[in-house]
């Protein structure tokens, strides 16, 4: 009588099974997400006195802190005002309009008029009032700021951009 | 400051003849620096048309604008530079060795009175509540 016996799988060994690394890397994150489940389960459904203990901050609460603590009428330091360069200008209040004496640099030496200026002259520079355009020579006499009727009528897109 | 194109003039051929031989463009372009002595009683105007006067009115603006806002933690924030008249000496190549106008920054002025300049901890040190 033949003897029954379970048929055998048959084994490969020689070489181990090893798993899919992006198999085990799914199994890594779904342990890591089940304890995270639990652990914040066991957090929410805490001891009454656990629950006591807890600091709990949502916004109404600490909206009413606010208003029941003296700090939260505290006004925030107020910075400190920046002086302003505009706020007093000699140059402009004794120049207006006009351009005051005219300071040059000729041949080497700083003058105004036929007075030389000697180097190492200080003076304080108005740098955010300099000004730049077009002027217009005359021979030999220098350059003259033109005239109104010497210009060509400016568009009015930049007209409109002159004047920002 | 309009374009060159927009004052007129453009006709060469009715440009007056400059030093170099070549017609000379009656339009210029001038920059005016507002300069007031220390003791605030001179104001005087330095007027340029010259590519050395552009260069030293450049210049100056270039250091004023790093030490205002980038430099020195921004101590200059509203002051106004003091500048002392100096003189270039640089080599041309065709005529040799040239001077050009120079303003050298020396020192700081509050032109409102001696504000605090608010330091950048003070900037930060705002008080929250909360």
């Amino acid at each position: 009588m033949p003897s029954l016996q379970r048929p055998t799988r048959p084994v490969n060994r020689g070489a181990a099974v090893q798993p899919n690394p992006s198999q085990k890397i799914q199994r890594l994150l779904a342990r890591a997400l089940v304890q995270r489940s639990l652990r914040i389960s066991r957090t929410d459904h805490a001891t009454p006195r656990a629950q006591k203990s807890r600091k709990v901050h949502t916004m109404g609460k600490v909206k009413e802190q606010l208003q029941e603590t003296p700090q939260a009428t505290a006004v925030a330091k107020p910075k400190p005002t920046l002086a302003v360069v505009s706020a007093s200008n000699p140059y402009l209040e004794d120049a207006g309009d006009g351009i005051g004496t005219m300071l040059k640099f000729v041949k080497g030496k700083w003058r105004i008029g036929d007075t030389t200026i000697p180097i190492g002259t200080q003076y304080v520079a108005y740098l955010p009032q300099a000004l730049k355009g077009w002027g217009l020579l005359q021979g030999r006499q220098g350059c003259r700021s033109p005239s109104r009727q010497d210009c060509r009528p400016l568009s009015n897109a930049r007209a409109r951009r002159a004047r920002r | 400051m309009p374009e060159r194109e927009e004052l007129g003039d453009s006709d060469q051929t009715k440009w007056e003849v400059g030093p170099d031989g070549k017609p000379r463009d009656p339009w210029g372009e001038q920059r005016y620096l507002p300069l007031l002595s220390i003791d605030g009683t001179e104001i005087v105007t330095y007027v340029t048309g010259s590519s050395g006067g552009r260069i030293a009115i450049q210049d100056l603006n270039r250091r004023y604008g790093y030490q205002l806002h980038i430099g020195k933690y921004q101590l200059h924030i509203g002051k106004l530079p003091i500048v002392a008249l100096a003189v270039r000496e640089y080599q041309h190549a065709q005529f040799g060795l040239m001077e050009s106008p120079r303003f050298e920054i020396v020192g700081w002025t509050d032109p409102a009175g001696e504000a605090p300049t608010p330091t950048v901890a003070d900037e930060m040190s705002d008080e929250i509540p909360f």
